[in-house]
């Protein structure tokens, strides 16, 4: 018989209340496990997709100068150096250190025509990589006599809705405003520097320069302006995840010596605050499990030290010291504590893996099942433990042997 | 110098504003090998007298000595610490832990004590062997009768063959054939060279005890050594 023996007999005795509170704990642990993971998971996805939801590095030719704007990036209409930004420059992004980062690079060549008798922007685009890149992009579609009327292709809803788009070298997406004010409409023939293009989707108000853009597809755009492969600028889409934007930024004006990219901090400042936000939510939840786990731990030993006066007063009486007891009631805690944390890992990784493909929409979502989760809940487990234990066992150890024997 | 020694013991308890005196001016000594009984009516202080003994509470006045060493003086450590090497306690319920069997509740003062597991269980058997057990070694107590009980509790209590036992009420809840059987054990355990001091109401008890102390109120009214009496 040792205190071992003792805390192994008293478990099997009250197998019941401890069952109980490696379930509760697990509960506890399962929660912080599926936070966690979810949090991990969907804080990745949600990165992923936000460093897909519009540019965050702007790359211009290096010395040019430009009076046309577009997307707040002051553009001239003279050509000011013999710079260039080339089609071919693109390729050069692929041999950067962080390649793997950028996830979508979209060329686009501006110039300011009058169409109409109005002077518009025309923007030239690669319309798959346009319309990746702006994922918030929709026909317009207003009421019409009680009905609603759809002006042009729903494009984003399918892949080859988009394909459709930039397969039609004569089509153009027209922006709200000036569909507006060139009474524009699907179908219209729009002429651009003589060639002529057929409006296929009026653009649901966006808010930005768009409104007051027609986009041509690019090849077209710098054939019927003569520029050759020359591009106005590149929006770039970067994954910020384990690369500063600074560094990709660094890298790109390295790769490109004719271009000047440069960092849409604010936008990269807004998503990495978003995504803190969002992980201060995931830990807060977890956190809140846990000291309900706490609180579980600390009423149900404390309710088996009131019960157990008598047994503490026995042990007290033949010689047992304080500590010897407060070393019973934790032992006992700690071994249901890492039951239930074992337990509460592995329900917490299977509610992960049923949870997070609903949440995030994809089926390959990335969960990281390691020793190292492990450890860390386990850890979390004793902590919790430990902590709900630490005052029962406490009072226990300091219970005096005649208040006990007065109980007997 | 007596093995046991109280001297001007006094203890006082407080119950909201008033203090009672549950000792008080107690004077006694004990020797090794006596076989004392503390009778008195209910609050007496035949059990604050044995907590004392046992040093499970300090005296509020006075001093208690123990084969030299002074109680009064020991902090909570060094009182569990005694109460291991010194004393083996014997209650009326016996008090035995109900999920542990007979001779696990036996070693139970060995867990904490030096020495390896097979010791641990010859010590406890031999214990057990003693007072006529070891047959029923593996049971429960649920599945003992209540002498059988008290057997097992006596058997704790010397496991570690300790100087002193003490024993509240220790035939309380026997039938007097048990009660008889357990005092005489009791009896056995005095002349193994050991101290054995019994809190009971039974006053024929004390026909079979050396000493007879009572307590009335606090106080010793009564202190009768039948051996005194012989060696005169």
């Amino acid at each position: 018989m040792t205190i071992n023996n003792l805390v192994f007999c008293n478990l099997k005795r009250r197998k019941g209340r401890f069952i109980f509170l490696a379930l509760g704990l697990s509960v506890g642990i399962a929660t912080f496990t599926l936070v966690i993971t979810v949090s991990r998971a969907v804080g990745q996805s949600l990165q992923d997709m936000l460093d897909r939801y519009g540019p965050n590095i702007i790359i211009t030719p290096k010395s040019e100068s430009y009076s046309i704007a577009y997307e707040g990036i002051n553009l001239s209409s003279i050509a000011m150096t013999h710079s260039k930004l080339t089609i071919g420059d693109l390729e050069k992004l692929k041999d950067i250190k962080n390649a793997k980062n950028i996830a979508i690079t979209a060329p686009k060549l501006v110039r300011m025509v009058e169409l109409n008798g109005y002077d518009t922007r025309v923007v030239g685009v690669d319309f798959v990589k346009e319309l990746e890149m702006k994922k918030w992009w929709g026909p317009l579609i207003e009421a019409d006599g009680g009905r609603e009327h759809q002006y042009g292709k729903h494009f984003r809803r399918t892949d080859d809705d988009s394909l459709l788009i930039s397969k039609t070298e004569d089509s153009a997406i027209v922006g709200y405003a000036v569909a507006e004010k060139l009474s524009l409409k699907p179908e219209t023939i729009l002429k651009v520097h003589g060639k002529e293009f057929t409006v296929n989707t009026i653009l649901a108000p966006t808010g930005t320069e768009d409104d007051q853009s027609v986009f041509i597809p690019l090849r077209q755009a710098q054939k019927i302006f003569g520029v050759g492969e020359e591009l106005s600028l590149v929006e770039v889409s970067a994954l910020c995840k384990g690369c500063p934007i600074e560094d990709i930024v660094t890298q790109i004006n390295s790769a490109l010596p004719n271009g000047r990219a440069s960092a849409l901090m604010s936008v990269v400042s807004q998503r990495l605050e978003f995504l803190g936000k969002f992980q201060k939510f995931a830990t807060g939840i977890a956190l809140v499990a846990l000291v309900i786990g706490a609180l579980l731990v600390f009423i149900t030993v404390m309710g088996s030290v009131t019960e157990r006066v008598r047994e503490i007063g026995i042990l007290r009486c033949i010689g047992f010291k304080q500590m010897q007891i407060s070393q019973i009631i934790i032992k006992e805690t700690l071994t249901v504590s890492i039951a239930g944390g074992i337990f509460g890992y592995l329900v917490g990784n299977l509610a992960s893996i049923i949870v997070v493909p609903r949440l995030i929409g994809s089926a390959d979502a990335s969960i990281q099942i390691s020793l190292a989760t492990l450890a860390i809940s386990l850890f979390v487990a004793v902590l919790v433990g430990v902590l709900g234990a630490f005052y029962p066992s406490l009072r226990a150890g300091r219970l005096e042997p005649l208040e006990a024997l007065r109980a007997i | 110098m007596p093995f046991v020694e109280l001297d001007d013991v006094g203890r006082e308890f407080v119950d909201g504003d008033r203090k009672i005196a549950a000792l008080s001016n107690v004077s006694l000594s004990f020797e090794r090998s006596e076989f004392a009984a503390i009778i008195g009516p209910s609050g007496a202080g035949k059990s604050t007298l044995l907590s004392i003994l046992g040093a499970l509470i300090h005296p509020t006045t006075g001093k208690v000595k123990v084969d030299g060493m002074e109680l009064t003086e020991m902090d909570a450590e060094s009182l569990a610490n005694f109460r291991r090497e010194y004393v083996g306690f014997v209650f009326q319920s016996f008090n035995l832990l109900p999920y542990l069997t007979a001779l696990e509740n036996v070693m139970l003062p060995l867990a904490i004590a030096k020495g390896n597991g097979v010791r641990r269980k010859a010590l406890a058997e031999k214990a057990l062997e003693s007072v006529g057990m070891i047959d029923k070694a593996k049971r429960l107590p649920g599945a003992l009768s209540a002498g059988e009980q008290q057997r097992v509790a006596i058997a704790r209590a010397i496991v570690n063959n300790p100087p002193i036992v003490l024993a509240d009420e220790p035939t309380g809840n026997l039938d007097s054939v048990n009660a008889l059987s357990v005092i005489a054990l009791l009896s056995k355990l005095a002349g193994d060279n050991r101290l054995v001091i019994i809190v009971t109401h039974n006053e024929q008890i004390t026909s079979l005890t050396t000493r007879t102390i009572a307590l009335d109120d606090g106080k010793v009214t009564l202190d009768h050594n039948k051996l005194s009496y012989l060696y005169r």
